[in-house]
């Protein structure tokens, strides 16, 4: 019981954090991301655990947090707010070549990130080439040219 | 040239989008204050607001009134001399809500009274018997009273247990 509570508590707990840190914080693991998230995985194992490190407590709290994940994959289907709100929604953030800079600004991101991914993804590099930059809900920014749309 | 619908829907999307950045920042402002929280002591582990000092009687006794389930925290007692050996009763309910590890010194006897503990320590050269006790606290987080007898004093000393 514990154990399934503890579980419980750490997935929404982290869920929560890592939402609202934000998108930006996970958009491309650098090693740093890599190195954090280990560390942030060896903070929380105790919390899961407990003194109890039994083969039964492990596969308990392994089972809780992989139903955890599919009970939210389920609501996320089945409700659009859930989704939306778990997920996040896309963001636009140049429109016709033009940057939208507060929308940037508060993505935490600059234009250089979104012409990055405009040359890595479409070969462009000037931003008048670009007809529309979309920051995904899963951090990535999709680049439409101006000559496709 | 026109707007796919893709686009226009996505965009329709930007009020909610500002909430949840509001709602971000408000969270990062919470996030840094619970860290300040955690400086200063507030969720145990050391700190200004987690160690408490209190006089009770002639009983000094030193004690962190935020504690953590899982981590160990000193419970100190300085008994001044009444002659004889120190005696510290543990209540009741003290085994249902911690867990003690040791003593520092070690007792030299134990004993039960009742439900309680009795730890029976030796004094200094001062005639002071100077001990620690090195508790666990188990059970459900909240609000309780670590009860103690020292040498026939009382004390009640509040703690507040986190997860």
């Amino acid at each position: 019981m514990e154990s399934v509570l503890r579980a419980v508590a750490l997935y929404a707990i982290l869920l929560a954090l890592f939402r609202l840190t934000g998108r930006r914080s996970l958009r491309e693991t650098t090693p740093f991301d890599l190195v954090l998230l280990l560390v942030i995985g060896e903070a929380t194992q105790q919390a899961l655990l407990g003194n109890d490190f039994s083969m039964v407590n492990a596969v308990v709290v392994v089972v809780t947090l992989l139903l955890m994940d599919v009970g939210m994959s389920l609501l996320k289907q089945r409700s659009a707010t859930a989704g939306r709100l778990l997920d996040g929604v896309p963001t636009i953030l140049v429109a016709d070549g033009r940057p939208l800079e507060d929308r940037l600004r508060r993505a935490r991101l600059d234009i250089e990130d979104v012409l990055q991914a405009a040359r890595e993804r479409q070969g462009i590099a000037r931003l008048e080439q670009i007809r529309w930059a979309v920051l995904e809900a899963d951090g990535t920014i999709s680049v439409i040219p101006a000559d496709r749309s | 040239m026109a707007e796919p619908a893709e686009i226009a829907r996505i965009d329709r999307d930007i009020a909610f989008q500002r909430h949840v950045w509001r709602l971000q920042r408000v969270a990062w402002l919470a996030m840094a204050a619970l860290v300040v929280a955690a400086c200063l002591g507030l969720f145990g582990g050391g700190g200004p607001f987690a160690d408490q000092d209190r006089q009770i009687g002639d009983v000094q006794a030193s004690w962190a009134r935020m504690q953590r389930l899982g981590r160990t925290d000193p419970i100190r007692l300085d008994l001044p001399s009444r002659g004889g050996d120190a005696d510290v009763r543990l209540a009741g309910d003290f085994p249902r809500l911690w867990r003690l590890h040791d003593t520092t010194p070690p007792p030299l006897s134990t004993g039960t009274a009742g439900a309680g503990l009795v730890l029976r320590f030796g004094r200094d050269a001062d005639g002071v018997a100077r001990i620690a006790l090195h508790a666990e606290p188990i059970g459900a987080p909240g609000p309780r009273r670590l009860r103690i007898v020292a040498d026939g004093q009382s004390l009640d000393l509040p703690v507040l247990v986190w997860p």
